[in-house]
């Protein structure tokens, strides 16, 4: 589905396996090269050694949380190009608020339309 | 009266003399016969007799008529003077008895008539005043039976905090914990021993900003925990004295322990059931959608997602079992936090920056914005987090915070800005979850607080990287509060109150031993042993009752049995009358002192023989771990203070004297309260011999011959 040469690198980080399988399977099919994480942690190292193009992450994960991985990441300058997708239950307009104060491009709530979910993902990584 | 004396007297001389000089004359006359001693002879013995008896009947009518004017003019115009000094002093129903010479008689009839228009002007004015003294009984007794009836309880404060009436509500809620956390809900006492004293400060300052705010006043209410562990919904208004200042304040309580529980696991409740449904239908949906949109997708795959959506279909299930049950419990009541315009909080914040940081603060004016928070608690945990970031930078924190807020629907953004980029975002946000101390409170983190009001709270850079923020959304309130609904009134049968507190406030003398005893506290006290030796034996019961202003409170009792583990003593147990069974179970001494030693704090100790009690306190104090520095004052000494003639001293034989009805003896409660009046009886009859201090009454007691040969 994409047209670049380099298939878009995105990383999944979530700590339920009945999603990822799900979001997993789905961004395979759209194109993109897929990583998952399920911890805090593992996220940190692997944004940290991937530098992917996007990131689907959840909030409540073990250990480090998701807000807190937005801030780290948009603490670095250099990776102003990597997009953020919250994908999250915390649904309260008060989260919404704080997720894009933090530097998410966009917020998801779950339960979400699939379809919906990869129009964004595109609207996404189509912008500049 | 003296001049009368006098004259009485002059006149008596006069006629005495007069009288003497005539027996006189008429002895030499008859005795020697004089120079012409045949004539005289002559004349006496002749018809001159008569003359000469004449003369003499002369001078004794003489003198009876000045005994009669002395009698009946003098004499009765002194009477007449004391009598109209009876009815002009003590008396005034008294009547002179028209008595003496007619002139007198008539000047008795005209003060009696005086005295009868005297005492019936005194009679008007005297019921005028026992008319307006029952009208004034009957107001408090109608405001008493109101405060009483209130399902809040009500505490009035003077301006320091002391307690100058509470119902009995006020009482249950505020009492001491079984765990003897929290103090004594008593008259004269402070209600910081109630109320955590940073709270109530920060409302007392919020008020008293109100009160010279151009806003009406609104009504000021806080939850807060008690001393005693207790949470509790606290409304605060202020009673204004004549000036418009302070003078004093009440606060109405309301237990929201309960409330407080169900309704924050009716938060968590519905927040764990939100977020969960949501995970799982998430992972349903994209599932089934899955399955939809790829049909050629193998069949492993397919059984993949097949079981996918049967498990969080089960789960979906369970979770709604789940919370059926766990909200049968739960319960509607929802206590509403405090309605305060965005700008009163951000003065209270800019205060306590300024006090606690010592960083200067800019403040931007809110457009008539109201918040519905707990604004101590945002302003206690925004302080301490705003102390702490201080702290951590190492550079003088040369900058200022700005602090603003701007409505975001049904939310406000509060903004604290400060030109410093050297802290990195994660952790300034870590910093949010954590509870931070600031001075000796414990706080809750701006995390919790803004989860609690259903908000939340980051950090953030701005967008040229110079400046960090701090944002914390705040639920914004639905309805400004009406003042006119708001202002506390207080209509009161406190059954608990003494206004004389309130109008002798706030001038306590610097030294305690120059205040008057009448107007000391003082929690009189007994104990009941296992024997006579503190060495040995062991305090079974200690009780005390309350004087506060030259009142006996019965109300306010501290009675408690100890269990000396250790056997009793049959001779003593056939004075005190304790069975061992009734000991089993109760607290022991170690347990019991502390909570006494709160009862005590700030009183002064008296007992009957107080050295004898004293001693059993003092040799278990550091055990305990309190120390009993209280001014000590024994009704033994200073009733032989007062009847230094007296033999007895014994509790029994001053109640007798002083008319102190004994019942109960020999229980330490039945004791403390014969000594409780004993004492109050005493404070009088000290100051008839010039005593009137406590430190007067220390030094006089010390002086007795009793002080000499028992200390």
């Amino acid at each position: 589905m994409s047209n670049n040469k380099q298939p878009k690198q995105v990383l999944i980080v979530d700590d339920e396996p009945n999603i990822v399988i799900s979001l997993e399977f789905l961004m395979q099919q759209a194109g993109y090269e897929v990583h998952v994480a399920r911890t805090g942690e593992e996220a940190i190292e692997m944004i940290s050694r991937l530098e992917p193009d996007l990131i689907l992450l959840d909030i409540m994960l073990p250990g480090i949380d998701g807000f807190e991985i937005c801030q780290w990441v948009r603490e670095n300058p250099e990776w102003d190009r990597i997009k953020i997708i919250m994908l999250t239950a915390k649904g309260r307009d008060v989260d919404v608020a704080k997720g894009f104060a933090l530097g998410a491009n966009a917020y998801i709530t779950k339960p979400f339309s699939t379809k919906d979910l990869m129009a964004e993902v595109r609207r996404v990584l189509e912008q500049a | 009266m003296r001049t009368g004396r006098q004259l009485e007297f002059f006149l008596w001389l006069t006629s005495l003399l007069a009288f003497l000089a005539g027996v006189l004359v008429a002895g030499w006359l008859l005795s020697t016969g004089g120079p012409t001693g045949g004539t005289l002879r002559l004349i006496l013995t002749s018809r001159n007799a008569l003359f000469l008896a004449a003369a003499f009947l002369f001078v004794l009518l003489l003198v009876s008529f000045v005994v009669y004017v002395v009698h009946h003019f003098v004499f009765t115009a002194r009477r007449m003077a004391e009598e109209t000094t009876i009815i002009a002093t003590v008396n005034s129903s008294h009547r002179l008895t028209p008595d003496g010479p007619p002139p007198l008689r008539a000047l008795a009839e005209a003060i009696n008539t005086l005295a009868d228009h005297f005492q019936r002007v005194q009679v008007e004015q005297e019921s005028a005043l026992e008319t307006a003294h029952a009208v004034l009984q009957e107001e408090k007794e109608r405001l008493a039976a109101l405060v009483a009836q209130l399902t809040e309880g009500v505490l009035m404060c003077a301006p320091d905090g002391r307690v100058l009436l509470y119902n009995e509500q006020a009482r249950r809620i505020l009492a001491p914990s079984p765990q003897g956390h929290g103090g004594f809900v008593g008259l004269g006492r402070s209600v910081f021993d109630l109320l955590e004293a940073s709270v109530l400060t920060h409302a007392l300052e919020a008020v008293r900003d109100r009160l010279h705010g151009e806003r009406p006043l609104y009504p000021l209410t806080f939850v807060t925990q008690a001393l005693n562990g207790r949470f509790v919904r606290v409304r605060l208004g202020p009673v204004l004295g004549p000036d418009g200042e302070m003078s004093g304040f009440v606060l109405t309580l309301e237990d929201v322990t309960r409330n407080l529980e169900t309704s924050s696991r009716r938060d968590r409740l519905v927040q764990m059931l939100t977020e969960r449904s949501r995970a799982a239908l998430a992972n349903i949906r994209a599932a089934i959608e899955t399955v939809e949109a790829y049909p050629q997708m193998d069949e492993a795959q397919r059984q993949r997602f097949h079981r996918i959506i049967r498990e969080e279909a089960e789960r979906l299930s369970a979770l709604l079992d789940e919370t059926v049950q766990e909200y049968a419990g739960v319960l509607r009541a929802r206590w509403r936090q405090e309605a305060i315009p965005a700008d009163d909080l951000l003065a209270a914040l800019r205060r306590q920056v300024e006090r606690t940081v010592g960083v200067s603060v800019t403040v931007e004016h809110a457009e008539d914005v109201w918040l519905e928070v707990d604004s101590f608690a945002v302003v206690q945990a925004l302080g301490a987090y705003l102390h702490h970031v201080c702290r951590m930078l190492a550079a003088e924190p040369c900058f200022t915070f700005h602090f603003s807020v701007e409505r975001r629907g049904n939310h406000a953004a509060l903004t604290v800005t400060w030109p410093d980029v050297s802290l990195d975002g994660p952790t300034l946000s870590r910093w949010l979850q954590r509870p931070l101390l600031n001075g000796s409170s414990s706080l809750f983190s701006v995390a919790e607080v803004a989860e609690q009001h259903g908000g939340t709270a980051w950090v953030q850079l701005d967008q040229a990287r110079s400046h960090t923020k701090l944002v914390i959304l705040l639920p914004v309130t639905s309805e400004v509060p009406e003042w006119e609904e708001a202002l506390p009134v207080l209509e009161s049968r406190p059954e608990y109150y003494d206004f004389d507190l309130l109008f002798r406030r706030s001038e306590p003398s610097p030294e305690l031993d120059d205040r008057p005893l009448t107007e000391l506290a003082y929690t009189v006290f007994d104990t009941e042993t296992t024997g006579l030796d503190p060495d040995t034996d062991e305090i079974i019961s200690l009780s005390a009752v309350r004087v506060v202003n030259g009142r006996l409170l019965r109300g306010e009792v501290f009675d408690q049995l100890v269990d000396p583990r250790r056997p009793l003593n049959p001779i003593s147990m056939r004075v005190h009358r304790i069975s061992p069974e009734k000991l089993k179970g109760q607290p022991t001494l170690e347990e019991v002192l502390p909570r006494f030693y709160r009862f005590a704090e700030g009183t002064v100790l008296v007992a009957h023989n107080a050295a004898f009690d004293l001693r059993f306190l003092r040799a278990r104090e550091t055990r305990a771990g309190v120390a009993f520095t209280n001014p000590v004052l024994d009704t033994l000494l200073l009733s032989a203070v007062v009847h230094p003639a007296q033999e007895d001293h014994s509790l029994e034989a001053i109640a007798r004297r002083l008319g102190v009805p004994i019942m109960g003896r020999h229980t330490s409660l039945g004791d403390a309260l014969i000594t409780a009046q004993v004492f109050l009886k005493l404070i009088p009859l000290l100051a008839q011999q010039g005593i009137h201090t406590l430190g007067e009454a220390r030094r006089a007691s010390e002086e007795t011959y009793f002080a000499r040969i028992r200390y």
